[in-house]
């Protein structure tokens, strides 16, 4: 009952940040058809997570729920008692897709939001830091970042997955050491363009201490291009998530996310059984698309240079 | 007793091609309710002075000799933590592009608590109070409804009234405005020219105005400083000054005003252009573009010279008394 609580709490929460973000300008965000679209996809695919255990027909976790003589069966197939019908299936366990996807789109938003909250406040920091000291402080952080950007996401990722091994927390750890980069050099640069403007120095000429002026007038100023970055590092840390867990190196196989139910009917393709793989991607590519669509029509709303 | 004493300000900069001398030698003193203005060509180092006031001039820059005594303190020897409670309290600085000084993403009623606030041990009702007051007194109507309003909401004279509040919030001793009205056209330029002379009158607030347009400072400031290459090389009672430049410089300046008097003539010009400070020449930096240089002009600084008990002037050949530009 207290977890069904905390979850309305989150969707609320989730909601209301929202809300906020658009402070009455709902029309210009809500301008086209798209936008509907995306933003309903994207609340319903938050719910299916949130109340997945509510929703789906079957706990996907619980092994002694799954009839391994259920395995393989084609979409809109009854279960061997008929207790129940698979409607997109079951794979090789005998676990339904629907409920294995629902159960997965949880573990990947969880993955993927919690990876983005740290690493952009990691590289917040370190970012605006840098902007604001100069110097040496400045070079070695930025040549830190450079260092880590130079080597491909994926391949850092798996080798640190492969030193950590499998684990929801591990693959937080992997992603966010992975991503913090992206944010530190974007805050850096918008930081050092906004630092040279007046209102910093007519803040400091009203005798305003560093820490006020860093986080009430410089990281404001700083959201537009990061909230940019975020939506799209959010599906990208999703599709990250998924890469590692197909290449078997992502979270447990006890915790499937969507990645690993692709690879689990990867095997399966070929001989036609195409459920197992196809409708976790499906889903996967339909909640990818509407992050980043929502994304988008946030920073177009809510940037105060793109209006007028 | 005078608000503000500065004397022998330098501010350098060291740069790669060497050390720029952005302000070599500056001295003005400023009385309570006095406006000085502050006159030169871009890159005379009139803004330097004024950031170096504020102890705000940013590296490269570095204030490398001299005092400045703000009611006795020298604020050239205070530490950062002190300067931090003289800044926005008891010295505002109002800059030039209203269009940049106000936090775009900050309403207007946030920004003014936050400057009260920062000083002051009081109420958010109390520094909203203080704000709309603030506003009022600039000229801005219904101050109460606008206090609610974002930056972008104000047009460009507007911001500069809401600059303007903010400045005056706290009651500073002085205000440093650096070219406030260069970026608003000329009705604006003049209404907010009259209201802060009303303002400053009123509260005693000395006024340093630091502008290329001599027109502005005419009808405005009490004392005049006019800068070259760093320096102050004329400075007196407004009245005095105009109506009788002394050096070659300041009177090339007052000839290049278009006026009605000397219709259908060419206008004056001073030759030359304004000196790389990297590379000021020896002896007097006018001296290149000097009418009147001569070799004593080439190899030796003129010192400040006293005039008269207001007036002084750094000139070997000053213009003789009776000539009017």
């Amino acid at each position: 009952m207290m977890d069904l609580l905390l979850r309305c709490a989150l969707l609320a929460l989730g909601l209301w940040l929202f809300a906020r973000a658009l402070r009455g300008q709902a029309d210009l965000y809500f301008s086209g058809p798209m936008a509907y679209i995306s933003a309903a996809v994207l609340l319903v695919f938050v719910c299916l997570a949130l109340f997945a255990p509510e929703i789906s027909p079957q706990n996907p976790y619980d092994l002694a729920q799954l009839n391994i003589l259920d395995g393989r069966l084609a979409p809109g197939s009854s279960s061997l008692d008929d207790a129940m019908v698979y409607h997109l299936g079951t794979d090789d366990q005998g676990r339904d897709i629907l409920s294995g996807i629902l159960y997965g789109l949880r573990v990947s938003l969880t993955v993927s939001l919690l990876t983005t909250l740290l690493a952009m406040t990691i590289g917040v920091l370190v970012g605006m830091y840098a902007a604001w000291k100069g110097g040496k402080a400045e070079a070695f952080l930025m040549r830190l970042v450079d260092l880590q950007l130079s080597f491909p996401s994926i391949l850092v990722a798996l080798m640190l997955m492969a030193s950590f091994g499998r684990g929801v927390d591990k693959v937080v750890v992997a992603l966010v050491i992975v991503q913090w980069a992206y944010y530190a050099r974007t805050v850096r640069g918008t930081a050092l363009a906004e630092t040279s403007k007046d209102y910093i120095a007519a803040a400091r000429c009203l005798g305003f201490s560093d820490a006020r002026i860093l986080l009430r007038h410089l990281l404001p100023n700083c959201v537009p291009p990061l909230l940019v970055i975020s939506t799209i590092q959010v599906a990208n840390t999703i599709v990250l998530e998924s890469s590692l867990s197909f290449l078997g190196v992502g979270v447990p196989i006890t915790n499937p996310s969507l990645g690993l139910l692709i690879s689990n009917g990867y095997g399966y393709m070929l001989s036609g059984q195409y459920w197992m793989s196809i409708y976790p991607g499906l889903a996967l590519l339909a909640i990818v698309a509407a992050i980043n669509l929502v994304g988008d029509r946030l920073r177009d709303t809510i940037n105060p240079r793109l209006k007028r | 007793m005078s608000v503000l004493e500065v004397q022998e300000l330098q501010t350098h900069f060291s740069t790669r091609n060497g050390v720029v001398k952005a302000v070599d030698g500056v001295s003005f003193s400023l009385a309570e309710g006095q406006v000085l203005g502050l006159v030169g060509e871009s890159g005379s180092g009139k803004s330097v002075t004024g950031f170096s006031i504020l102890r705000l001039v940013d590296v490269p820059g570095r204030i490398v000799g001299g005092r400045i005594l703000f009611r006795g303190q020298d604020l050239a020897a205070m530490s950062q933590a002190e300067m931090r409670a003289i800044r926005g309290n008891r010295i505002a600085m109002i800059f030039q592009d209203p269009l940049m000084t106000l936090n775009p993403v900050l309403r207007i009623d946030t920004q003014m608590v936050e400057a009260v606030q920062a000083h002051h041990r009081v109420s958010k009702k109390a520094a909203l109070a203080r704000a709309a007051d603030a506003l009022t007194r600039v000229g801005i109507p219904s101050a109460l409804e606008r206090l609610s309003a974002y930056p972008h909401q104000f047009s460009g004279g507007m911001r500069q009234r809401v600059a303007i509040a903010i400045a005056l919030l706290n009651e500073p001793d002085l205000i440093v405005a650096d070219e406030p009205t260069t970026a608003l056209d000329v009705t604006i330029q003049s209404q907010i020219l009259s209201e802060v002379q009303g303002l400053t009158r009123e509260s005693g607030t000395a006024l340093i105005w630091i502008t290329h347009d001599l027109a502005v400072v005419a009808g405005l400031a009490d004392e005049i400083a006019v800068m070259y290459a760093g320096r102050i090389v004329e400075t007196g009672p407004i009245d005095a000054v105009l109506r009788q430049p002394r050096h070659p410089y300041t009177n090339g300046l007052l000839g290049s005003i278009p006026g009605n008097s000397r219709r259908g003539q060419a206008l004056q010009q001073i030759p030359g252009m304004a000196p790389n400070m990297a590379q000021l020449p020896a002896g007097c930096a006018f001296a290149p573009r000097c009418a009147f240089s001569s070799e004593q002009c080439r190899s030796q600084t003129p010192d400040a010279q006293a005039l008269s008990l207001t007036r002084s002037l750094r000139c070997h050949h000053p213009l003789p008394e009776g000539v009017s530009p």
